[in-house]
């Protein structure tokens, strides 16, 4: 009986495994196909598209950027005036002082001349107490707002300025990144441009600054980053948003958009509550919930997204930050999928429930979980000597070359539509990445995969345990007490 | 359909496979009798077969190992009992073939068993022990080579070559991606150099004919001369015409006057304008709008026709170009023809279109005032838009006889439309408003207040703080409170202690806060 069982179990196991093998090899392809669609009409669209209008135009939406910093004392004062030369007629910039221990505050304070107001600051979401509300003499930076709050976190920071922020859109973005002249005229476009549907939100490219030349806010000369770590980064990128993103927004499923640089109807981020500040995860736990909020309500709506390379960062070169920030992306997706398991494969949520939730739960945030079970599963069949070389040879190459050839086909994409590695080495440099990252690479993302998902459950990271427990409406959020979330 | 035809062929064909060996029912599964009784001989017994012995005159022959009743089962067996029966008593007798105990001819017998063995009802007996011995000796004589050897045995197994198919067809494409990739990488540099390079040898001969030559000698000039400057055979390289269209088109944006008539003139005489009417005439929406924008920015208003056919396209940027062609190009068009437009307008489009407005509006009559009758609220959104953005202070009177009887977003527009004037409506329409049980207009009317309101709209205002509205419109409402009377306003803040109140207050004087 024990025997029959075991051999059940394994066969079970078998089953699945070719299963999911299959799926990805198909779901790849499906992507493929879906982003270079998206990506010959987003290009099309581009070479008509007059973006010196919307810079003066009165019909164009207002748009509050909000940048929350933290110990960012060595580099806020040129971050912040970068962001004020942004090329756009109506804009402020919302400068957050998380609660730093460093002397950004003064830094700002001495550099743009501000003073403390009397803003009567109105907390329509709910956050760490404001300490002071700063704006300057000078004329020439009458756009910027500067928030001194108690220490909260990011989303916090962000809560905090959607509070202060006047405009009608938000862009939320971090800090330290660098943003193109144009970036806001191009990510404004989308909110612009449908008819028939609320666009809710608008994700952007994040592109990769490490080796290359900035000036004046802008890259003006790519090169691929000198380590082996920092050129994966490109590809994976590439890969994420070049193609995953792309074939999202194509399908009206995009789950995600970065925390470092996406922009969002203010309206509808203060009717939901803003961010969350208890997730890490909390830039696609907000558009998750905006998204539940619109189609409880039945309305039609969109996540947008734009792939031109308007804004730029430093990736983590070194394995233990790289480590950390794996860990906290699949902890924060472990998050949000446990918050909003109530969309899972439900109807009423239509795209999101049915494809792009199943899909995040399988193959991003379950991914290094099954390929963990799955080296078990082998080991398993070696030790009882029902282990057949060939066919596992033979899953194992095309899976490899089945990641070579997504891998190849989102730096062709960047090829097509920007190519900013103009340098032939540079190309070379990605190939052989490509080549090396699922031998060399890939095992680590999964070991921090596994890690994340093990410092969920034991609990580290400051997740609580009354957050797994999923909303039952959008707006439940707004209903948990901070102190409940640690109890 | 497809699908079900699919599966029925499927079917049948996996039926064909599974009934190889049921024979059909005409097929002869006996040669001839010699081969029916080799068949009983080896086989024995047959179910409901069976045999008796009878003498010439028909009488059944019994004996120990024939009873009369129920017949012998083995045919070998009858035959060895016939055999002892003429030697006993040299007896003559037949053998008589019973089908279920019925006595039956030796054909309907044969025929007996060919049908069970048709319909598979028994199983042949076959001499096993005999064959195995015979094929093992067999496969011990012949040395052992198998069927498929080399790169055929993996072809043999179809799952193996299922494996490798895919394995190969993946490394083709994979490797084929990275191939195409350092190919198209290697192309586009030089596309980008080749570009490089015809837009240089296009700037010179082009800069001579718009600063060497007139309008009349542009217009005369002979194909050999043309192609001096522009080389017959470089005119029919794709590229090289794309530079020249994108090089005219960025020269004909920043010239004025003579020098814009001679780059027309000579888009016309290079038959360029030919290839925008074609991009026109296309299928494909990005070759259209191309062709609408080239003829836009030619000015070349004798495509026009062709530009009129897309205004109502369902394409978004179609309908769109087409509209801000047309409107840029006709001299003799105004905005009634979008009025009549049944698609919704976004605000990028109302943005393209209030640029050209903007720049015509001085030197056309545009009948704006059509657009507040549209059927369609976006169109007449837009309609107020206009006014306030090109200032047409004429248009409000109109505006106002309307106001009671539209929907709340031509309400707030209208609204928002005083207010960026600045003049003053009738008290009706703001005063009603701030009233409004409409969060949305209450709040707009409470921000207008402040520059189109009158005393009555302080009064109305102080009774509304007093209800305690939200923060929010309590704070527009105390600004607007401020700009229409001071005095009123300090007296409020005097009388009324509340925390919230007592911060806006603060606010409102501060003087670095003034546009927050």
């Amino acid at each position: 009986m024990y025997s029959f069982l075991f051999y059940l179990i394994l066969e079970v196991f078998g089953i699945i495994f070719l299963f999911l093998s299959f799926s990805v090899i198909v779901i790849y392809l499906l992507i493929m196909i879906l982003s270079a669609l998206e990506m010959r009409d987003h290009r099309r669209k581009n070479r008509f598209a007059d973006y010196q209008d919307i810079i003066t135009s009165p019909i164009a939406p207002g748009v509050s950027i909000l940048a929350p910093a933290f110990n960012e004392g060595e580099s806020i004062v040129q971050n912040v005036k970068s962001l004020l030369s942004l090329h756009y007629g109506k804009f402020e910039v919302i400068v957050i002082n998380d609660g730093s221990k460093d002397d950004t505050l003064s830094k700002l304070i001495k550099a743009f001349d501000l003073k403390i107001t009397d803003f009567a600051y109105n907390e329509e979401i709910s956050a760490q107490p404001v300490r002071g509300i700063y704006k300057s003499n000078n004329r020439s930076f009458n756009r910027l707002v500067v928030i001194d709050k108690e220490n909260g976190g990011k989303a916090d920071a962000l809560n905090t300025g959607i509070n202060v922020a006047s405009k009608e859109l938000l862009a939320c973005i971090d800090v330290d990144c660098i943003l193109s002249h144009e970036s806001i005229t191009r990510m404004v476009r989308p909110f612009m441009e449908e008819t028939n549907r609320k666009v809710i939100a608008v994700g952007g490219v994040i592109g990769i600054a490490n080796n290359c030349d900035v000036q004046d806010g802008t890259v003006t000369k790519y090169r691929v980053p000198t380590t082996l770590l920092g050129r994966f980064q490109v590809v994976e990128y590439c890969r994420a948003f070049l193609m995953g993103r792309m074939a999202w927004t194509r399908l009206n499923g995009l789950m995600l958009i970065s925390g470092a640089f996406g922009f969002f109807n203010r309206e509808l981020v203060v009717e939901v509550g803003g961010y969350f500040p208890k997730t890490v995860g909390e830039d696609m736990e907000l558009v998750v919930r905006m998204r539940r909020y619109m189609e409880e309500r039945k309305i039609p709506y969109k996540v947008g997204f734009v792939p031109d390379p308007l804004c730029w960062t430093e990736v983590p070169e070194q394995e233990e930050v790289l480590a950390r920030q794996r860990n906290r992306w699949i902890r924060g997706t472990i998050e949000t999928l446990q918050l909003h398991r109530v969309t899972r494969l439900n109807p009423n949520y239509g795209v999101m429930g049915l494809v792009s939730y199943p899909y995040w739960n399988i193959f991003e945030k379950m991914a290094p979980v099954l390929e963990l079970l799955g080296l078990l599963y082998t080991l398993v069949l070696i030790i009882i000597n029902d282990f057949s070389a060939f066919y596992f040879v033979a899953l194992f190459v095309v899976l490899y070359l089945l990641s070579i050839l997504v891998s190849s086909f989102s730096i062709l994409y960047e090829q097509i539509a920007y190519n900013n590695y103009k340098d032939k080495k540079d190309l070379n440099k990605l190939i052989f990445t490509i080549i090396l990252e699922p031998l060399m690479i890939h095992p680590k993302v999964v070991f921090w995969g596994l890690k994340g998902h093990w410092d969920f459950i034991v609990g580290k990271g400051g997740w609580g345990n009354m957050i797994r427990t999923g909303f039952k409406k959008s707006e439940d959020k707004k209903n948990i007490e901070p102190n409940s979330l640690n109890s | 359909m497809i699908v079900k035809r699919t599966a029925t062929l499927v079917f049948l064909l996996c039926l064909l496979i599974k009934t190889e060996v049921v024979l059909a029912q005409n097929e002869q599964v006996f040669a001839d009798s010699i081969s029916f009784v080799d068949f009983l001989k080896a086989q024995g017994e047959i179910p409901g077969l069976n045999y008796r012995l009878i003498d010439s005159s028909g009488k059944i022959i019994s004996t120990a190992l024939a009873p009369e009743v129920g017949g012998i089962v083995d045919y070998s067996q009858a035959l060895a009992i016939q055999d002892s029966v003429l030697n006993r008593g040299s007896v003559e007798s037949t053998l008589e073939f019973l089908v279920y105990n019925e006595s039956s001819s030796f054909e309907a017998s044969q025929e007996y068993v060919s049908n069970l063995l048709r319909n598979g009802d028994i199983v042949v007996n076959t001499p096993d022990s005999v064959n195995r011995k015979d094929l093992i000796s067999l496969a011990n004589k012949e040395r052992y080579s198998p069927l498929l050897s080399g790169p055929y045995s993996y072809i043999g197994d179809y799952k193996i070559f299922a494996v490798i198919s895919t394995i190969t067809l993946f490394f083709v494409f994979a490797f084929a991606m990275i191939f195409f990739m350092v190919l198209y990488k290697a192309r586009r540099n030089r596309k980008e150099k080749l570009v490089a390079s015809y837009d240089e040898q296009i700037v010179g001969p082009l800069s001579e004919i718009l600063f060497e030559k007139s309008l009349e000698e542009l217009e005369s000039l002979s194909n050999e001369e043309l192609y001096l400057s522009f080389p017959e055979n470089q005119l029919k390289k794709p590229i090289y015409m794309q530079v020249l269209v994108g090089r005219i088109l960025a020269l004909n944006k920043k010239m004025k006057g003579d020098f814009k008539l001679k780059l027309k003139a000579l888009y016309k005489r290079l038959d360029l304008d030919k290839l925008s009417i074609e991009k026109l005439k296309s299928t494909k929406w990005d070759r259209i709008v191309t062709g609408m924008v080239e003829v836009n920015e030619m000015d070349y208003t004798e495509a026009l026709v062709w530009v009129k056919k897309h205004v109502n396209s369902p394409n978004f940027h179609i309908r769109s170009q087409a509209v801000a062609t047309l409107l840029n190009l006709s001299e003799n068009i105004d905005l009634t023809f979008l009025r009549d437009q049944s698609f919704p307008l976004s605000r990028w489009q109302q943005m393209n279109y209030l640029r050209i407005i903007k720049h015509l509006h001085s030197t056309r009559n545009l009948h704006l005032g059509n657009l507040f009758d549209s059927e369609n609220q976006s169109i007449r959104l837009f309609g107020y838009k206009l006014v306030r953005v090109i200032g047409r202070v004429d248009l409000l009177a109109d505006l106002e006889s309307k106001f009671p009887f539209t929907e709340i977003e031509d309400k707030i527009e209208i609204i928002k439309t005083f207010e960026y004037l600045g003049v003053p409506a009738l008290s009706e329409l703001i005063n009603g408003s701030l009233t409004s049980e409409n969060i949305k207009l209450a709040s707009i009317a409470a921000r207008a207040a402040g520059v189109i309101g009158d005393q009555s709209t302080a009064q109305l205002i102080i009774k509304i703080l007093n209800d305690a509205p939200g923060f929010k419109l309590k704070m527009t409402l105390m600004k607007s409170l401020q700009s229409l009377n001071v005095q009123l306003y300090n007296q409020f803040i005097e009388e009324n202690l509340s925390p919230d109140l007592q911060r806006i207050s603060q606010h409102l004087s501060d003087p670095l806060l003034q546009d927050v």
